[in-house]
């Protein structure tokens, strides 16, 4: 399967960097063909929210950098990966920074036809990547899981992924059980393509 | 005198968000309060700005953050925030208090929930007092106008907002009264949607891409470029 990992490990000396290698190792495992954004060493402005790629350039923003190849990358895979660690149960900013410049990808109408009675955005794509959301924990928080599981599955809805799986990784566990953790999450995604959010 | 800082996580001009937090602060500075506002878009760039939002929250007995909900989640602009503020360098005294206001697009005030959770889970992170917050839906109704302006509509909201300042004021948290009224619709959704709609549509016209508000231009296969890496097959 094509994939794409989006790495917000911070650039210099992080313990979660472990939990990255472990992440890496496990998509090779499992046969993925991975492009990587290391997203701390990309140039990327945040979103300004004055939403232009809806409705001047749409389905661009029209603020040029790594977040249009990023944007590009995302929606060739088959695999979306996001791996940060977390910042009070939520993606961290480096990796929230590219998230809210993804909204190009999807239309500025909306769609209320989910059973859940939530709004959304109607797709501007005829596909979307499955979504893998990996959480770095220095010690484990029952609370900051649970957030970022409730985080995790909105973004698959939001963004229409098929798709989706998350899992928090710390310091608690060898690396070979983050590898693990992470090949169980992999094999979950390897029997779509039903949309499971919701 | 008691202090109340007021941080706007939006990055526009005309901010929906700095419109609701400027209602709770006026409440607060009208019972006595000391207030002061920030915007965080770029704030964090400068040493000089950094220097200034440390000094602005050590200082203020009363946080009070505004902003959107972008993708499921507080601004990327309002995370690098936090992410400072929590710095063990930055400990806060045990009596500093937080509260949050957040707004999304959606019709649903319940797109909001996890936003307020992640500020609920940095203010026990960073030592502070949980304040409670405040979610609104159909931010785009309000599109950054003084509340007055939209008439009936916000009474419900303007509401919540001064029972939020009052309740604050008096050093408790935001009453579950206050929170209900904010969450109200401001409209019908089928309403509220068609306007937005219809605001998009207006928009495009204005800017010439009416005819192209479907546009896909990421169809096609992907650029290869130096800034991403292909991870070779691990041994």
């Amino acid at each position: 399967m094509r994939a794409v990992l989006f790495d917000a490990t911070p650039p210099v000396g992080d313990a979660c960097r472990q939990g990255s290698d472990a992440l890496r190792r496990a998509l090779s495992d499992a046969g993925h063909a991975v492009d990587v954004f290391p997203l701390a060493e990309l140039p990327m402005a945040p979103c300004r929210g004055c939403f232009a790629c809806w409705t001047a350039t749409p389905g661009r923003c029209p603020v040029s950098d790594a977040s249009e190849i990023a944007a590009r990358a995302y929606l060739a895979s088959e695999l979306a990966v996001f791996f940060s660690p977390l910042s009070f149960g939520a993606w961290s900013f480096q990796a929230k920074k590219l998230l809210d410049r993804m909204i190009c990808l999807v239309s500025p109408f909306f769609d209320t036809t989910h059973a859940s009675g939530l709004t959304r955005h109607k797709p501007r794509y005829a596909r979307y990547p499955a979504l893998l959301g990996v959480g770095w924990l220095s010690t484990p928080d029952r609370e900051a899981q649970h957030i970022f599981a409730r985080l995790v599955e909105r973004n698959a809805f939001n963004l229409r992924a098929p798709a989706w799986a998350q899992l928090t990784l710390s310091h608690d566990r060898p690396w070979s059980a983050q590898r693990e953790a992470c090949l169980a999450a992999l094999d979950s995604l390897a029997t779509p393509p039903e949309e499971n959010a919701s | 005198m008691t202090k109340a800082l007021l941080l706007v996580g939006s990055p526009r001009d005309r901010s929906t968000s700095q419109v609701l937090g400027q209602t709770i602060l006026d409440a607060l500075s009208a019972r006595g309060f000391e207030c002061e506002t920030l915007r965080l878009t770029g704030l964090l760039e400068t040493q000089e700005g950094r220097a200034r939002l440390l000094g602005a929250y050590l200082g203020a007995d009363l946080v009070v953050l505004a902003a959107p909900v972008y993708v499921d989640a507080p601004p990327a602009a309002v995370m690098r925030a936090l992410e400072f503020l929590a710095g063990p360098e930055n400990s806060a005294d045990r009596t500093k208090r937080l509260c949050a206001v957040f707004n999304c697009g959606f019709p649903e005030a319940e797109h909001t929930a996890i936003s307020l959770d992640v500020c609920r889970l940095f203010a026990k992170s960073a030592g502070l007092q949980w304040a409670g917050g405040l979610g609104v839906g159909a931010g785009g109704a309000l599109n950054g106008l003084p509340l007055e302006r939209r008439g009936r509509v916000t009474r419900p909201l303007r509401r919540a907002l001064e029972l939020a300042g009052d309740a604050l004021a008096r050093g408790l948290p935001i009453p579950q009264e206050a929170v209900d009224l904010a969450a109200r619709p401001q409209l019908p959704r089928w309403l509220y949607l068609l306007l937005a709609q219809t605001g998009w549509l207006s928009q495009a016209w204005k800017r010439r891409s009416l005819l192209r508000l479907n546009a896909r231009p990421f169809a096609e296969a992907p650029r290869i470029n130096d800034s991403k890496t292909r991870t070779s097959k691990i041994p």
